[in-house]
């Protein structure tokens, strides 16, 4: 697996090495079994701090996406139960013809994802507004 | 790997009101600091904020006019039993430009006392960088690796780093990080790293520490990741004044339609009422450390 | 450590032995030659009794008066040109380069790095300018005896045992100077002048006649009546003329004659006392007569070994202020 850290995100790089594993392992490029790189050559590819990479892994493995095994590496365990491929497909579409609308009315790329993201936040922001209500 | 576990309890750097003067002008005033062994901490800030005097104080270079330093248990002196704890790669990377990097090994072998000519040797042809080739007639990266090289088989357990990647490309500066990072793996948690530098970009994946310097002064000294969850941008509509709830303002501007405000939280926490919070990356955060710093003294100076 | 050295200065120590091998080869035939000649012409003027015509008759080929002149002015300038090209860059050039960070950061003290650096180049400093002032003493027994002047200014500074305090004195200088300034060039001007100022003008004119107090001679008015009494090689320091209350003048001047002896002169040609002329004869013992005499001050030429111990002394203990001052500068300045 290649990872790829991205300065001036924002996102601490521990965090971006997780989030990395964890849509690898959604996307089917990681399977359950299958060897992480090791400290040292996660390092060497990218040039991070090996604290940061022991770090994710220990995230990793708290989560229950990988297990280390001692002398021998760090694996993936188990895909965690994910969508079914018909449920992600119908989603999918869905976005699919949300974007061809986008498309219609003439937004381009950065308007639609203010879109995305005003959405997301307000989604957010209901979800709080109900947490303090309680 | 479980190098933040390794149990040793002292820092490696602990500094209580630093202070260096040059004549009359305090070039660091009121430092304290702490590096906890194993770290790689980052030191930045402007041009003059006196990164380059605290690394010379930490190295023993310098003598310091004001407060204590303990580096590695001992206070910084000239002695063999302390330079042969540090390492030091010095601004700009001075090399003797009409040796060899084999005859710099060599200075190094004749004056290091646990100098280790196999690991220095190895670095560079793991880099392919010619041995036998005067180093002035190197790329400045490849010196940077011989510099690099020069500190580090010495065998360090502080390894000072000043603006080291300052005057190279890109690549070369990913180079460099890269063999950085990777003595730092080799070294197990016995290896602690204090880099100054400007080019924060570098800085948020190497180091796990920052320390800001900004006007003498230190303006944080923490966990990057903890400085990645604390501070943010808070965007509201224009007017919305900051109600200082929890977090701290570090740098407030004002568009025609939007009040931004770059805080300091107190707790991490991704929700503020009114408020749109958006990440901010170390040298959003570092700028605006420094900005804080211009303004207070523009202000200063108007009341004067 | 002396690896280090060693391999920063190797280039300076091969181009001054090479300096020093052609140094030779001008030297060793040519002061071979010179003594042979001398010492012919010696057995033949012996016979014709003209000996003291040798001065002006040996050796007065263009190419022999270049190389008389040319072996002290090397000689003289061997010490600056050591303290400006070995002394200066010493130091300052690690200081321009910053190198001094790199070294000061190995494990060993700056005390021994300064030390094993200053005792090679004040050893090597010492042995060069040994080299180049034997050869040169060596060489100049023919002038010395053809001139009998080595107590004078050029010939002294240039022989025996002084040149060599010159050079340890000019490097530790320039060692002191670079780490002061830590810029090579200003440095090296710095430096020159000083040396100049010290070697050539300020010691040989204001401070060397004073090591031992001069013997003072007098004699009657005339011609050769006080150089009669000079004995040969001694440095001549002062001469002139001392009235009967003990004024001296450089030269005692027509207008302030006394009367008498004026008219005496006016009578006669050529009024100016100490003239060859055989009517002056009358005038100086006017003027003898009138209470002037002529004064001397010189050093003997026995004295000749000893004013080169002083000096040599007075080099050497000069050289530890620059010394002191470079372990203050690298031990305790800030770097």
């Amino acid at each position: 697996m290649i990872f790829h850290i991205r300065s001036r995100t924002g996102i601490p790089p521990y965090l971006q090495i997780v989030q990395q594993v964890k849509q690898d392992i959604r996307l089917g490029l990681l399977k359950e079994g299958d060897k992480l790189p090791a400290v040292r050559e996660v390092v060497t590819m990218v040039a991070i701090n090996p604290n940061t990479v022991v770090k994710a892994y220990r995230e990793l493995e708290n989560q229950g996406c990988i297990e280390k095994r001692l002398g021998v590496g760090t694996f993936v365990t188990k895909q965690p139960a994910g969508l079914s491929p018909d449920i992600q497909s119908a989603l999918l579409d869905k976005l699919e013809g949300w974007l061809a609308e986008t498309q219609a009315a003439g937004l381009d790329e950065e308007a639609v994802e203010a879109l995305f993201h005003t959405a997301q936040r307000n989604q957010r922001g209901d979800q709080h507004g109900t947490d303090s209500k309680r | 790997m479980e190098q933040t576990v390794k149990g040793k309890v002292s820092e490696a750097v602990q500094t209580n009101g630093l202070g260096k003067r040059y004549g009359s002008f305090w070039a660091l005033k009121d430092c304290t600091i702490s590096v906890p062994r194993g770290s790689v901490t980052a030191l930045v800030g402007p041009n003059g904020a006196g990164k380059t005097s605290l690394l010379k104080l930490l190295v023993g270079l310098n003598s310091p006019s004001a407060g204590d330093v303990v580096v590695l248990g001992q206070s910084p002196s000239q002695s063999t039993s302390y330079l042969s704890s540090i390492g030091y790669l010095a601004q700009e990377i001075p090399l003797y430009s009409q040796f060899t990097a084999a005859d710099h090994f060599a200075i190094g072998k004749h004056m290091d006392v646990n100098w280790d000519n196999e690991l220095a040797v190895k670095r560079l042809q793991e880099l392919r960088i010619p041995l036998d080739r005067k180093v002035g007639k190197l790329s400045g990266g490849q010196r940077a690796q011989v510099g690099l090289a020069m500190a580090l088989a010495k065998r360090p357990q502080l390894l000072l780093l000043d603006e080291p990647v300052a005057a190279l490309d890109p690549l070369a500066r990913m180079d460099f990080l890269t063999s950085l990072a990777q003595a730092v793996t080799d070294a197990d948690g016995e290896l602690t790293v204090v880099m100054s530098s400007h080019l924060l970009a570098d800085l948020e994946r190497v180091c796990d520490r920052v320390i800001i310097l900004a006007a003498g002064e230190t303006q944080l000294c923490e966990n990057i990741e903890h400085t990645l969850e604390t501070h943010k941008l808070l965007v509201g509509p224009k007017g919305q004044q900051p109600n200082n709830d929890g977090y701290r303002v570090i740098k407030e501007t004002h568009s025609p339609t939007a009040t931004h405000l770059l805080v300091r939280l107190e707790q991490p926490k991704h929700n503020l009422p009114g408020w749109h919070i958006r990440n901010v990356d170390i040298e959003e955060i570092v700028l605006a450390y420094m900005g804080q710093n211009k303004n207070e003294s523009i202000t200063k100076g108007d009341v004067r | 450590m002396n690896w280090l050295v060693w391999k920063q200065h190797s280039k300076q120590f091969m181009i001054a032995t090479i300096l020093l091998i052609l140094f030779a080869a001008l030297l060793i035939p040519t002061g071979l030659h010179y003594w042979q000649v001398y010492q012919h012409a010696l057995s033949t003027c012996s016979q014709s009794n003209t000996c003291a015509e040798l001065k002006g008759e040996l050796f007065q080929s263009s190419t022999d008066q270049a190389i008389f002149q040319l072996e002290p002015f090397a000689i003289m300038i061997l010490p600056i040109l050591l303290g400006m090209f070995w002394g200066v860059p010493l130091l300052a050039r690690e200081y321009s380069e910053g190198t001094n960070l790199l070294v000061w950061t190995r494990s060993i003290s700056r005390r021994r790095w300064l030390t094993t650096k200053l005792i090679w180049i004040l050893v090597a400093t010492v042995v060069v300018s040994g080299a180049f002032t034997a050869l040169g003493t060596w060489w100049s027994k023919t002038p010395n005896a053809l001139n009998l002047d080595r107590f004078v200014f050029l010939p002294f500074s240039t022989q025996g045992i002084v040149p060599v305090a010159y050079a340890t004195f000019a490097v530790a200088l320039g060692i002191a100077l670079g780490a002061w300034l830590k810029r090579t060039m200003i440095a090296l001007g710095l430096t020159f002048v000083l040396l100049v100022g010290i070697i050539v003008i300020v010691v040989p004119t204001l401070i060397r006649p004073q090591y031992v107090t001069p013997i003072t001679v007098t004699s009657s008015m005339g011609f050769n009546a006080l150089r009669s009494k000079l004995p040969s090689g001694a440095w001549r320091l002062s001469m002139g003329v001392i009235d009967k209350n003990g004024n001296t003048f450089d030269q005692l001047d027509f207008p302030n004659w006394p009367p008498q002896c004026q008219t005496l002169a006016q009578t006669q040609q050529a009024p100016t006392a100490g003239s060859k002329t055989e009517d002056s004869a009358t005038v100086d013992s006017c003027l003898t007569a009138a209470g002037y005499r002529q004064i001397a001050r010189y050093q003997p030429d026995n004295r000749y070994w000893e004013f080169q111990q002083i000096e040599f002394g007075l080099y050497m203990l000069l050289s530890l202020i620059p010394i002191g001052a470079t372990y203050w500068l690298v031990l305790k300045r800030d770097a």
